[in-house]
């Protein structure tokens, strides 16, 4: 994509631009010469077209706009009018990153180039809070994108705090690059700055652990905070509490009862936090009040707190899908016309029902095993069938075997795979082939062919639901029937490696759980392409290579270079399919090490249960039934 | 001329291929994607290995490239006899037997399938690059042992076609059983020999005869001796294990024709 380098180019000579603004001398001719620019900047992101460029364009120019409304007052408060445009400019950035539609790195650079100078220290807020809007975006949570919504600092660091359990690095980085020093100077700063302290304590550990990593804790404040945090953090800052003990410490002067209060407060978040109260208050909308004057407890729970009460009143039972509007009923497309629309007493056929609503927890498992049972009785009545395929993968077992003996044959050893390694490789992949059912699964494509499909938009679940739970109920009977034969063969006639841990059964379970998924999906996704295609033969070739080939059914993937293969890994959901649970069962030794191999099939597992779900969304809504 | 309604039939279905042509080119390309994946496989084992049983890239490559000929004209010519499952299951079948041709003939002219004529050109492209980097001292000889070789390598491919689709008339739901000495055979042949365990070479080399389709073949081109100890001539009689095949294949046909009992429906 080529937005969010433009985006990034754009935003600095913005940036650049304001800052001028305000750096130079009164003069008419200057302060012209300076709208002029800002124009033609603007100007420049509208040219480059993207609808979210556009959408920044028209923020920024409003931010402009006030700025030079807000000329008269810049001789008295010259940085309230920096922190201003700065705040529109974070707000903008912030739902660009939201959007997801800026990538993290370009972004990052703009906000690094923006001119960091005494009077623009609230540009660090600015990394900050876009930051945490990015992480945010990463997360893909749209509760934490709502609580970055806010342009409060204690807010943002707060998300970026939650965010940073996932992705620690960036936040951590920008926290650490707050100017301390210059800060600590205003006593109304320092104020924010406990503020935004508090609110990092008020997430309990998480946040904590926050806090010790960063360099925060060189201020006293945080040595008093430490009272209240959670025994683990205290005892990463043990010389802080000496500190304290010391009279005449460089602790900010306080009264005894202004501490016994802030402990108070402190404790009241905590709690909150710990209670999953700290949520963000609906509609709020992002607002320049960057000035956090109010208390801290007032800052921490004004927007983002929602009482008990409140939420459990709040009408009737959530429901799992939001209700239909009408852009999601299916209506005959095109022209209105008799037949379309009751020309036979028939009115506009809606294509997909309401869902069962969400009751509880145990309802929704319960129906999803049931459907998940349906799948397993279905495929044990083919019967001979799994015998054919049973015998075929022993065949073939014994031919990958003495393939790949052969190419370990000179050292005994072959891209870190022992020789036994190697044949429980072989003989784990025939097995696990009937289980995540690489090939051969075509009844989605068949039934959009055939319209069929309707029928599973017509059921109350939907059809993703559907599809996956029957497919783990194959992969179970699967597990029972077609995992075990071929190796028992191979180990008659080889003799292949039990595992030598004991935690590798049940992690070898879930990657092999994973890995189902991950293969539905990508067959679902395969047989969804049928939904545009029709004939969705070409889309089924490629999987046919791709699965087979960088799925490591017929090597290794070790046997590759290096950077391919974890290209493959990274880049592809192919390793997750069969090479994943292959590694983690045989006890591969080299890298990538059995934890972060299963944390590869959750993220690509996600990824694509997302992607199918899209798809099926968008498939709903242009789904056209072939014939009458 | 005898065949002229199987060669009319046969064109019939050549035409209809080919009137959906984006799908026909597709089908064309999609072969060959699937085909090259095998190439790859063994070129990566090579990427870990300097030699397979004893024998060199190249050599390899000589034995994959007759293995894929041969494959691929039988693919052509009786590929889709494989289809015969589902003629058998809805009784689709009778129609054929009515008529006053030959079962097989029908049967193969009317699921002829053009598009996996492209497998014959990669696999003799592989096979061309794989001759050329062996380095083989020709002799007129050894031309013509390669081109009897790839014929009866390719009846043989039909011979296995026929007889494991003819499983069909008593086991309908055979599924992929038939896949073991097709494919699987493909796929033992693509390899040399002596790489495999005693037992496995006796039986799928030796009494299934797979392995005279290309591995003594090429041991003749390549001038090598035979590291499991067959004497030099195997090669040179290999291919008569060709039209064995076929007439072996013909016998269970005929018997499982003679077995047919329809749908009744």
């Amino acid at each position: 994509m080529r937005g969010p380098s433009r985006l990034a180019v754009d935003l600095t000579l913005l940036a650049r631009l304001d800052w001028l603004a305000v750096r130079l001398p009164l003069t008419g001719l200057a302060l012209a010469l300076t709208r002029l620019a800002l124009r033609l900047a603007v100007a420049r992101l509208r040219v480059s077209g993207l609808a979210l460029t556009l959408r920044l364009a028209r923020l920024s120019g409003l931010a402009l706009a006030r700025s030079r409304l807000a000329w008269s007052l810049r001789l008295t408060r010259l940085t309230g009018l920096t922190r201003l445009t700065e705040s529109r400019l974070a707000g903008a950035l912030r739902r660009a990153a939201v959007a997801g539609l800026a990538r993290r790195r370009p972004v990052l650079r703009s906000l690094r180039r923006l001119p960091v100078t005494r009077p623009h220290t609230g540009l660090s807020r600015l990394t900050v809070t876009g930051l945490a809007g990015l992480s945010g975006a990463g997360l893909a949570d749209t509760g934490l994108a709502g609580l970055s919504r806010t342009l409060r600092l204690p807010g943002a660091l707060r998300s970026a705090a939650v965010a940073g359990l996932a992705r620690r690095r960036p936040v951590l980085r920008s926290l650490r690059r707050l100017p301390v020093r210059g800060l600590r100077s205003t006593g109304r700063e320092l104020a924010r700055r406990e503020l935004s302290l508090r609110a990092v304590a008020g997430l309990g550990e998480a946040g904590c652990r926050m806090l010790v990593l960063t360099g925060l804790r060189r201020l006293p404040l945080v040595v008093r905070l430490t009272w209240m945090l959670p025994v683990p953090v205290r005892a990463g800052l043990p010389a802080r509490r000496e500190r304290l003990r010391r009279p005449g410490g460089p602790g900010r002067e306080r009264s005894w009862w202004g501490g016994l209060a802030a402990r108070l407060r402190i404790g009241v978040l905590l709690g909150l936090a710990r209670s999953g109260h700290l949520r963000p208050r609906r509609g709020r909308r992002a607002s320049p009040s960057w000035d956090v004057r109010t208390g801290p407890v007032v800052g921490a729970l004004d927007g983002h707190a929602t009482p008990r009460e409140d939420r459990v009143a709040g009408g009737p039972a959530k429901s799992a899908v939001p209700p239909l509007s009408d852009d999601d009923r299916v209506t005959p497309a095109g022209r209105e016309d008799a037949v379309a629309t009751g020309g036979y007493g028939v009115p506009n056929v809606t294509a997909t029902v309401a869902r069962v609503p969400f009751r509880n927890f145990s309802e929704v498992v319960g129906r999803f095993g049931a459907l998940a049972a349906i799948g397993f009785r279905r495929y044990a009545t083919y019967r001979q069938a799994a015998l054919a395929s049973l015998a075929t993968n022993t065949m073939f077992g014994f031919l990958r075997s003495y393939v790949l003996l052969a190419v370990s044959a000179g050292t005994g050893m072959a891209a870190g795979y022992s020789t036994e390694q190697l044949l429980t490789f072989v003989w784990l992949g025939q097995g696990l082939l009937g289980v995540v059912q690489l090939w051969g699964w075509t009844e989605l494509a068949d039934r959009i062919r055939s319209g069929d499909v309707v029928m599973d938009l017509l059921r109350p679940q939907r059809a993703l639901t559907t599809y996956l739970a029957q497919d783990l109920g194959r992969a179970g009977l699967a597990m029972l029937i077609r995992f075990a034969p071929p190796l028992i063969v191979a180990s008659l006639v080889f003799g292949l490696a039990a595992p030598q841990h004991l935690w590798t059964y049940p992690l070898g379970l879930l990657s092999i759980l994973l890995s189902v998924v991950v293969c539905f999906c990508c067959r679902y996704l395969v047989n969804a392409c049928a939904y545009w295609l029709l004939d969705n033969r070409g889309p089924m070739m490629l999987w046919l290579f791709c699965s087979g080939l960088l799925g490591g059914l017929y090597f290794p993937l070790h046997f590759l270079p290096e950077p391919l293969m974890w290209t493959l890994w990274v880049a592809t959901p192919f390793p997750s399919l069969l090479q994943a649970p292959l590694d983690v069962i045989s006890e591969y030794a080299g890298q990538p090490g059995p934890f972060l191999i299963v944390g590869l099939q959750l993220w690509w597992a996600g990824l694509l249960i997302g992607a199918c779900e899209l798809v099926q969304r968008r498939a709903e809504r242009k789904l056209v039934v072939q014939g009458g | 001329m005898a065949d002229r309604p199987y060669l009319a039939l046969a064109a019939a279905q050549v035409r209809s291929q080919a009137s959906y042509r984006l799908s026909f080119w597709l089908d064309m390309a999609g072969n060959l994607v699937v085909l090259s994946a095998d190439l790859l496989a063994l070129l990566v084992m090579f990427q870990v290995t300097d030699d397979l049983g004893g024998f060199t890239r190249p050599q390899v490559l000589v034995m994959f490239g007759i293995t894929a000929v041969a494959f691929s004209l039988a693919d052509l010519a009786v590929g889709n006899i494989e289809r015969i499952r589902v003629y058998v299951r809805t009784g689709t079948l009778d129609t054929v037997l009515v008529r006053p041709l030959g079962v097989l003939g029908q049967l193969l002219a009317v699921d002829f399938s053009i598009r996996r004529l492209s497998r014959i050109v990669y696999g003799s492209v592989i096979l061309g690059v794989a001759l050329h980097l062996a380095g083989i001292s020709w002799t007129p000889g050894k031309v013509l042992l390669l081109a009897v070789a790839l014929v009866s390598g390719a009846l043989f491919f039909s011979a296995v076609f026929v007889a494991t689709a003819t499983v069909a008339f008593w086991w309908i739901e055979s599924g992929e059983l038939g896949n073991i000495v097709t494919y699987g055979g493909r796929d033992f042949t693509s390899y040399p020999l002596p790489i495999y365990g005693a037992w496995f070479r006796r039986l799928f080399g030796f009494v299934l005869g797979l392995g005279f389709i290309s591995y003594y073949p090429a041991l003749v081109l390549l001038g090598e001796p035979d590291p499991v100890g067959l004497p030099a001539w195997t090669g040179w009689a290999a291919p008569l294990t060709g039209p064995l095949a076929a007439v072996v294949a013909a016998l269970i046909w005929r018997t499982g024709v003679r077995h047919y009992r329809s749908t009744g429906s």
